[in-house]
């Protein structure tokens, strides 16, 4: 019976979570699209509606093409590892209140640690494909990656101090009257910068940086195995939304009945998933030296003075914290802008003279 | 800054070994010949002594049949006061060998490569004499008349030949060729020597090669670059190309002069004005055919709207190799709008061949022009709307700054012009040093970068948009009354036997058509001095330092299209 009760919440939570996907998916191409003055997909189905199970029919009926050179059983085995870790930080997912696969007492640790194997298969499929682009994706994913958890993790020491717990669903429920992105902005800042690098998604995106390394570690994959990686990617954005908004935005507290509490946190996950795609539809791509230094530089040394002020701003009381939060993200805005500036003016001015 | 009449007759008084001076048709070009032996001295003169820094041209032509043969082309130029100097070297049949001039310019390099593919004259000294547009063990040299042009370009027995050969292109190694006293280093590292390890004992071990290219998503088209890495640090990089080489020159020479204008129109397939215009600009030099006032300004008018087109194209693949993708979409339905009134006037979106001997094809369609003056007003606007995603961004600037600099050193000894050049402060503009068309009626603004890096070269750009805009007004405020087009041009263009070298200021830098004319009515040599050919060549010496992300900002800022480089 609890074999069965286990296995029928996995088939449930892999559908839910293969439905998401194909729904920020066609999220993505709508949202890009209307931001770049153009319809976006508009002949499968209602506004396109039907067009991600286009493509992944169209992947199905693709050659699986396996380069000679390559380690075969790797090779195949990548991709599947990498979908694997984006549904299984599900089980520890409270959906509404006292409704979790698995409430685990340090659920916040579980996430973190499953979703540390991602790199792994990316490794994993660099090495195997034998192909110079997809080595140096690789390399790149995985320095960016690790360099990257960390001041993820960090940033959300502050949220664990504020509801005193590991267990996810006691942070949700810790924000049943102020949400976490009130007392804590500065840790979400640094919690949505390293998630944009967590997902390889630009100005990150330096993985599979098209213009640079053709695909990245996917350069040598097609047909379904490319389409698990692309999967993966999607899967991973819902997922690590998901757990912004549990985190940061209050997860399934929200007015009226509890039941309603899913659906307030598929509202504030696809908010998130908005800015991601917003993002990355806005911005240029970082160089690989600025990303190395943007992380160990600029976001570990901040994600530590924020728990450090964050301990102190508990001790004081809630609007100090908030005021500390609030210099903290002042602050930062004014490094990153004196960083940039500082690149473009070392020399005199930056308008083109003009000669007649 | 017009060529002074008089004194520049004598530009080559007091050089040992000149002859023939003169004047190239009647064009303010000085044109002198010389021997084989002298060459190295007299170009060394005319750089060192005369302050002719610029090299123009280097090409080749047939010699005609009684004197078997190939001739030597140098142009350079004086950019203090625009003096034009152009030297030839005529080679018999059976000693087609001429001394390298590389050492003086890095950027004759690729050029001697070219003729030696096409021609077979060998340069002596040369560091790197390969083939450059051809096949390795391409048979023959295509651009001698006595190349038997094939459907299929090789028969069996040509093929058969050229496996066993194995790609010595025909030319024996001769004992001059191996000759220390004469050989040249060029100031970059080759990829080959760097990959062996210092002591000698073979490769190095921490250093690999990536080719990147010819299918490379940010490779603008068919272009190979060869890098020597370590780690993501380039130690050596080198151009590849020809892989959309379509023998635009050979063709040419088979074609009357009406039908080469669509020809060259494929050559730059991005702004096909361009190389319409500086090859009619040859013709009617050569037949002395008149340009009625109205035809003049509408040429202005069509290259300034395909300058900024070919800008906004630029625009849409920095943006994208740089990893902003959303720049491009808008750049893109901005161009549209042009695309449409190009579309309208000519006929065609891409290739115009709307340039004819005398003037234009057809005068401005009713209500074109007013259209056209709304439209531009807006395009201020637009580009306010690309610099707000861009040129204020942090993460591209900090992509942009510093990367890729070139001092003006470089840009003289590489022969780079355009945008490139002015984004290192090298104040040249054809439009406004050697005014063609109606340019001389206007008033040109030429933005200048500071430190030649990247981000100089995209704001140059950038500007120039702006500028293009304003200059496109003008010429519809000023276009003057009349014909379009000077009545009573022969169909078929004879002009007499003789030379020209016309260049016109394109998207890209000095785009200049040789001509040259044995009275019939196809041209005997025609040549197109590519401007995104020498630029592409400064790449050796540039890209050694970077990153892998900043080879792919460094070329998005050379604007390289391949089609006009490999012609």
């Amino acid at each position: 019976m609890t074999t069965l009760r286990i296995l029928l919440g996995i088939l449930v939570l892999v559908v839910f979570a293969l439905i998401n996907t194909v729904v920020v998916m066609w999220c993505e191409r709508k949202w890009a699209g209307h931001m770049q003055s153009r319809l976006g997909p508009m002949r499968t189905g209602w506004h396109g509606l039907m067009q991600p199970f286009a493509d992944a029919l169209k992947m199905l009926g693709k050659e699986t093409f396996v380069p000679d050179a390559a380690d075969k059983i790797l090779f195949a085995i990548a991709p599947v590892l990498a979908y694997t870790p984006a549904i299984f930080v599900y089980c520890a997912t409270p959906w509404v209140a006292n409704f979790a696969g698995y409430s685990l007492d340090v659920g916040i640790f579980m996430v973190f640690a499953i979703a540390a194997l991602f790199p792994v298969s990316i490794v994993i499929a660099g090495w195997s494909s034998r192909n110079k682009y997809s080595l140096l994706g690789a390399f790149r994913a995985v320095a960016q990656q690790i360099s990257y958890e960390v001041p993820m993790i960090l940033s959300v020491l502050g949220v664990i101090m504020l509801a005193s717990s590991m267990r996810l669903s006691t942070i949700v429920e810790s924000q049943a009257h102020v949400w976490n992105l009130v007392t804590q902005p500065f840790a979400f800042l640094l919690f949505f910068i390293g998630m944009l690098a967590e997902l390889n998604r630009t100005p990150f995106d330096l993985a599979e940086a098209e213009s640079e390394l053709v695909g990245g570690y996917m350069t040598e994959y097609s047909g379904m195995q490319f389409a698990m990686f692309f999967l993966t990617e999607y899967a991973n954005m819902f997922t690590w939304s998901l757990f912004a908004a549990m985190l940061f935005l209050g997860g399934w507290n929200g007015p009226g009945p509890a039941l309603l509490g899913f659906v307030y946190l598929l509202i504030k996950t696809y908010a998130v998933v908005f800015m991601v795609i917003w993002v990355r539809w806005a911005l240029p791509r970082l160089r690989v030296d600025q990303l190395m230094a943007f992380s160990w530089k600029v976001l570990i040394p901040a994600a530590i003075l924020n728990a450090f002020l964050t301990a102190l701003g508990i001790l004081a009381n809630v609007w100090v914290l908030i005021a500390l939060q609030l210099a903290m993200v002042a602050g930062f805005v004014w490094l990153i802008s004196l960083i940039g500036v500082r690149a473009g003016s070392a020399v005199r001015g930056d308008a083109p003279e003009v000669s007649s | 800054m017009t060529a002074p009449a008089t004194t520049a007759v004598n530009v080559f008084e007091g050089i040992p070994g000149v002859f023939d001076v003169g004047v190239l048709g009647s064009s303010p070009v000085r044109i002198a010949s010389t021997t084989p032996n002298a060459l190295r001295g007299v170009i060394e003169e005319l750089k060192v002594g005369r302050g002719f820094t610029h090299l123009s041209l280097l090409t080749a032509a047939e010699r005609p049949a009684e004197t078997p043969g190939v001739k030597m082309v140098y142009a350079v130029t004086r950019r203090q006061d625009g003096t034009r100097v152009m030297l030839t070297v005529d080679l018999p049949e059976d000693e087609l060998r001429v001394p390298t001039i590389c050492g003086l310019w890095s950027g004759a390099a690729p050029l001697e490569r070219e003729v030696f593919d096409l021609f077979g004259v060998v340069f002596l000294g040369h560091p790197n004499l390969r083939p450059i547009v051809l096949r390795d063990d391409f048979p023959g040299h295509p651009l001698r008349k006595a190349f038997a042009m094939k459907p299929t370009g090789v028969d069996a027995e040509d093929l058969a030949w050229a496996l066993s050969s194995h790609g010595d292109n025909g030319s024996e190694p001769t004992p001059e060729m191996s000759d220390p006293s004469l050989a040249v280093k060029l100031p970059y590292p080759f990829v080959a020597d760097v990959m062996l390890a210092d002591d000698g004992s073979g490769l190095h071990a921490q250093r690999e090669i990536l080719n990147m290219g010819p299918q490379h998503p940010s490779m603008h088209g068919v272009l190979h670059l060869w890098l020597a890495l370590e780690g993501e640090t380039v130690i050596a990089g080198e151009v590849t190309h020809g892989y959309l080489h379509r023998c635009i020159e050979k063709l040419a020479e088979t074609r009357s002069y009406r039908a080469v204008t669509a020809l060259v129109d494929r050559a730059d397939y991005v702004s096909g004005f361009f190389t319409e215009l500086a090859l009619l600009g040859g013709v009617e030099e050569l037949a002395e055919i008149e340009v009625t006032p109205k035809a003049q300004y509408l040429r202005v008018l069509m290259s300034e709207l395909c300058r900024l087109t070919s800008h906004t194209t630029w625009m849409a693949a920095c943006g994208i190799d740089v990893g902003a993708f959303t720049p491009m979409l808008f750049s893109f339905r901005d161009r549209e709008a042009i695309l449409d009134f190009f579309e309208e006037i000519t006929g065609g979106r891409m290739m115009f061949n709307y340039f004819r001997p005398g003037g234009v094809k057809s005068d401005l369609p009713p209500g074109a022009a007013d259209r056209l003056r709304t439209y531009l007003k807006t395009v201020d606007a637009s580009i306010d709307g690309y610099e707000a995603l861009l040129t204020n961004n942090e993460i591209f600037r900090n992509r942009t700054r510093g990367i890729g600099v070139m001092t003006p050193e470089v840009i003289l000894d590489f022969g780079v012009t355009g945008p490139m050049a002015r984004g290192s402060g090298v104040n040249v503009d054809l439009r406004r040093d050697e005014p063609y068309a109606a340019y001389g009626d206007f008033d040109i603004r030429v933005p200048l970068g500071h430190v030649g890096d990247t981000y100089d070269r995209y704001a140059v750009r950038i500007a120039e948009m702006r500028e293009s805009a304003r200059l496109a007004l003008q010429a519809l405020d000023g276009m003057p009354e009349g014909d379009f087009v000077t009545p009573g041009v022969p169909r078929a263009v004879k002009p007499p036997a003789g030379a020209a070298y016309h260049r016109v200021e394109s998207p890209r830098g000095e785009l200049g058509v040789y001509l040259e004319s044995d009275g019939t009515a196809q041209p005997w040599r025609m040549k197109i001095r590519s401007p995104a050919f020498s630029n592409l060549h400064v790449a050796p010496a540039v890209l050694p330092g970077g990153r892998i992300g900043d080879i792919i900002a460094i070329m998005s800022s050379v604007d390289v299209v391949m089609g006009e480089i490999d012609r």
